[in-house]
């Protein structure tokens, strides 16, 4: 296996191991941001409970800035950010913040859309029992759209993986750059192939997963 | 007590401005069913909505026990609403949550401990009919059922008063029925007063025991079920009224007495409570020399009172005619003539 491939298993495995490493990492901290942008988006617009234009045109601009900057551009762009926040440019844990910042705002705009799918009905009945605004999203919009919202962290997660392919740049690693530095630039084929089996399990078992738990929560 | 004082309300947008509500003034008592109906559009779940301020007027106040609810500061205006039950029309069920779970949140909300839920749940669920359902997700239910965990967790956190925003639109008639009853034990036993808007003139007359009628943002009518079914006065009312209560000389009969050439009148008589069973007719026919026709007759039952109408077809001369008139005005009776 390791002479048909062309490097050792070990590296394969490290490879394997940080991709995973900044999918959890940054997936997890992207999710937590993500919901509380959504929420406050979905309050704060035109038909919201907690109408504010100022802040949902902000907080609505940011996110449209962010997401039109490609993952390879933006990684660059922030370095200087990257270094203060954890103290190097370079490595699996630098790519972090770029990966966070780019994740972040593109989960915030499916949630939004997810949270934007429970009646408004709901949030009236909410309001009718004297819920406070925490209760209004923590008993009623969030566990009505725990369904829709476990397809968006799924969506998520595959376009994830997708950005941290080019965390190599800066020197994240990853089976992405695997593929690129021993694949593609010394025309290692079978490894390239093999590469991209392994992104094609990763992307089907998060898929199968989340389709599963969506599907739970919604048919009852 | 629930009084809308001078209410108006003006929803505005980049077009048009909307006067959802004209300066409406309504007093509901404790333990009414009152009802308020009008065809869609014309401000009835507007001014429920007011009730529990999910709406605020533009103009005028809503107060209850003689508090003025739309200057409450937000978290006292929670309490208020805990005191408020509200049913939908289409629900509003928490499609995640089991039917116990969805009973159980207004007293999670209100910090409830766990027996305390538990025994109110149970309770609750036994007063809807639906203890074996507690572990089921609203999706399985039928409307109807669906209506009912609505209506428990309305009553869950024990309100003085419940506000029905056309509980029974999206029901079958049958279903319709059995909500009703519900709503009407609910009164009773519970002793909860109800406002419930509706477009089924059904449901005011099978439950609520006053009424008023809405158009175009304005209350036409207001009064007791009785007074308003047996003699109503705005033509809106009236159509309302008729599709229930029909009072009207059927066509076939129409054509045949503009054959005729006998002098005659008609009158439209309304019966009420005890006076239905006096007997009018015998003692006309009998007295003088007249003789009647019953060209339309409808009996319903309105509050456990009888509602009879009859169209009178009076044969005779005129002077006849004039003393059996008197003798009607006499006996207290409402009638009117019709023209044919």
């Amino acid at each position: 296996m390791e002479a048909t491939l062309g490097v050792p298993m070990s590296q394969i495995i490290l490879a394997a191991e940080q991709t995973i490493y900044m999918v959890f990492v940054s997936l997890c901290i992207g999710t937590v941001l993500a919901i509380i942008m959504a929420v406050v988006l979905v309050l704060t617009n035109s038909d919201g409970i907690l109408k504010n234009k100022p802040v949902f045109m902000v907080l609505n601009t940011i996110i449209n800035i962010i997401r039109s900057v490609p993952f390879i551009i933006l990684m660059v762009f922030i370095l200087p950010l990257t270094k203060m926040i954890v103290g190097t440019r370079i490595g699996t844990t630098a790519a972090l913040v770029p990966l966070v910042i780019f994740i972040a705002p593109y989960l915030t705009r499916l949630f939004e859309n997810s949270i934007l799918e429970v009646s408004k009905g709901i949030i009236e009945a909410a309001q009718s029992m004297g819920a406070s605004y925490f209760e209004i999203i923590w008993y009623f919009l969030l566990p009505e759209a725990k369904g829709s919202l476990i397809l968006s962290i799924t969506t998520g997660t595959i376009g994830l993986i997708g950005a941290t392919a080019m965390a190599g740049v800066i020197g994240a690693g990853g089976v992405g750059d695997l593929a690129l530095t021993y694949g593609y630039e010394r025309l290692n084929t079978p490894l390239m192939l093999f590469t991209v089996v392994i992104l094609v399990i990763f992307v089907q078992i998060i898929q199968t997963i989340g389709n599963h738990f969506a599907y739970k929560t919604r048919n009852h | 007590m629930i009084q809308f004082k001078d209410i108006s309300k003006t929803f505005k947008t980049k077009t048009e401005t909307v006067h959802a509500l004209q300066h409406v003034s309504l007093t509901i008592e404790d333990g009414d069913i009152f009802g308020v109906i009008g065809f869609s559009g014309a401000g009835k779940s507007t001014l429920l909505r007011m009730v529990n301020a999910l709406e605020v007027p533009t103009e005028g106040h809503v107060e209850i026990d003689g508090k003025n609810i739309d200057t409450l500061p937000h978290k006292e205006l929670r309490q208020v609403r805990k005191k408020i039950g509200m049913v939908f029309q289409q629900f509003n069920l928490l499609e995640s949550r089991t039917v116990y779970d969805n009973i159980a949140i207004p007293l999670r909300l209100n910090k409830a401990d766990h027996v305390q839920i538990d025994n109110t749940v149970k309770k609750l669920l036994k007063f809807i009919n639906l203890e074996d359902k507690a572990d089921v997700y609203p999706g399985q239910l039928s409307g109807g059922q669906k209506q009912r965990v609505g209506i428990a967790r309305a009553l869950a956190t024990n309100p003085s008063i419940l506000l029905c925003d056309e509980a029974t639109s999206a029901l079958d008639p049958e279903t319709t029925e059995a909500i009703l009853q519900l709503l009407e034990r609910i009164n009773k036993e519970l002793n909860i007063t109800i406002l419930i808007v509706t477009h089924e003139i059904q449901v005011i007359q099978r439950l609520c025991n006053r009424v008023a009628v809405m158009e175009h943002g304005q209350v036409v009518e207001s009064g007791s079920v009785l007074d308003v079914f047996s003699n109503p006065q705005q033509d809106i009312t009236k159509r309302f009224i008729q599709s229930v209560i029909p009072d009207t000389i059927p066509d076939a009969v129409v054509q045949e007495i503009r054959a005729q050439k006998d002098n005659y009148k008609i009158i439209k008589v309304r019966f009420l409570g005890k006076k239905a069973n006096d007997n009018v007719l015998y003692h006309i026919n009998k007295t003088y020399p007249v003789t009647t026709n019953v060209l339309f007759a409808s009996v319903s039952e309105l509050q456990k009172t009888v509602l009879g109408i009859f169209i009178l077809q009076i044969v005779g001369d005129d002077a006849s005619i004039q003393q059996v008139m008197d003798y009607i005005n006499s006996k207290d009776l409402q009638w009117q003539e019709v023209e044919i």
